[in-house]
C-alpha cells in the first residue's frame, strides 16, 4: 500500500523541502499534492483520495486553523492525519490543535529527521 | 516595557538560518566598516503579529539577492543560478522572515502566549535603502556567505 500525500503551505520552498524529505523516509508514497493555502487544500481533500495532509498554519486566502475547522466539521478529521509544520510555538495553539484532532506537530525550523520520525509515527510505519 | 533585541536575535537568527536554510550567519558588532555594493539588488521582507494582552509588533529582514538565492539554493539542493532557485527568492526571504518572527516571539514572550502573524510583505531594494537601513540605531546586522545580513523587531506591550 502506498500513501498519498498533500502538502499545505503558502511557500513552495518549503513544499518541495517537505516532499525531498518524505520521500526519503522509506514509507511508500503515493501521490504527493501541494496545496499554497487551506482552501486549495480542502479542494484537492475533495476531489483526490488522500491519506495524510502536512499543513502550515499562516497562509493566504484561508490558514490553517481555518482548514482544520473545515476538516474536523466534515469528520475527516478522523479519516485523514493531520500534521501541523508551523512557526507556531505557542503551546496552548499546539494544545488548541490536538484538541481538534492534529495528530503530530513540528515546529519550523525543522529538521528532516524529525519530519521523518513523526510522518512514520502517524502512519504506524 | 524595554527589550534587549540583541539577545532576542542572538537566540534566534542563528538557529532559523542554521536549520531553515543551512546557512550560518555570524553577528557583526560594529556595523560601520560593512560595506554595501552600489548597484547590487536587495530584498526586503516584513511582517508584524499581534497577541495577548495588546502586544503587538513587526519584524524586518532584509539581504541582497545573491545571498538570498544562495539560501534558496541550499534549501532545494540546487545551484543559485537554476531556473527554479530564481523563481524562488521572494518566497524564500518571505518564508525565512516568517519563521526568524516566530522564533523572536519565543525569545520574547515564551511559549504560553498565543499570536498571530500576517503574510510577509516583500519588496526590492535599492543599495542606498539597503545602506540606510544597515545605519538604522535598531538594525543589528550579521554576516553569512561573505554577504551582509540585517535584521529588525519591534515590540510594543503594555
Amino acid at each position: 500500500m502506498s500513501f498519498n500525500v498533500l502538502i499545505v503551505d503558502d511557500s513552495s520552498v518549503v513544499r518541495s523541502v517537505i516532499g525531498k524529505v518524505i520521500m526519503l523516509c522509506k514509507v511508500p508514497i503515493g501521490e504527493v499534492y501541494s496545496a499554497g493555502n487551506g482552501k486549495e487544500a480542502l479542494d484537492i481533500v475533495a476531489s483526490k483520495q488522500v491519506d495524510i495532509i502536512f499543513a502550515d498554519i499562516n497562509m493566504p486566502v484561508m490558514n490553517g486553523l481555518e482548514m482544520i475547522d473545515n476538516l474536523e466539521r466534515d469528520g475527516l478529521m478522523q479519516k485523514i492525519p493531520v500534521l501541523v509544520i508551523s512557526t507556531e510555538g505557542s503551546d496552548t495553539r499546539i494544545d488548541y490543535l490536538r484538541s481538534k484532532g492534529v495528530r503530530g506537530y513540528i515546529r519550523k525550523p525543522f529538521t528532516p529527521e524529525q519530519i521523518g520520525r513523526v510522518f512514520k509515527e502517524v502512519l504506524g510505519a | 516595557m524595554a527589550y534587549d533585541y540583541r539577545k532576542i536575535f542572538n537566540g534566534s537568527v542563528c538557529p532559523v538560518f542554521e536549520l531553515a536554510a543551512f546557512t550560518f550567519p555570524e553577528p557583526v558588532e560594529d556595523k560601520r566598516h560593512l560595506f554595501v555594493f552600489p548597484g547590487r539588488a536587495y530584498l526586503h521582507a516584513e511582517l508584524s503579529f499581534k497577541g495577548e494582552l495588546a502586544t503587538s509588533g513587526c519584524v524586518e529582514l532584509a539581504m541582497s539577492e545573491k545571498l538570498c538565492l544562495a539560501i534558496a539554493g541550499n534549501m532545494l539542493g540546487q545551484d543559485a543560478d537554476s531556473p527554479a532557485v530564481l523563481e524562488q527568492k521572494n518566497d524564500t526571504i518571505s518564508e525565512i522572515a516568517n519563521v526568524l518572527c516566530g522564533r523572536v516571539i519565543t525569545e520574547a514572550f515564551g511559549t504560553s502566549a498565543v499570536f498571530d502573524l500576517t503574510i510577509p510583505e516583500v519588496r526590492s531594494m535599492s543599495a542606498e535603502e539597503f545602506r540606510n537601513f544597515k545605519d538604522s540605531s535598531d538594525v543589528f546586522a550579521y554576516k553569512a556567505e561573505g554577504e551582509i545580513l540585517l535584521v529588525r523587531a519591534e515590540i510594543n506591550s503594555l
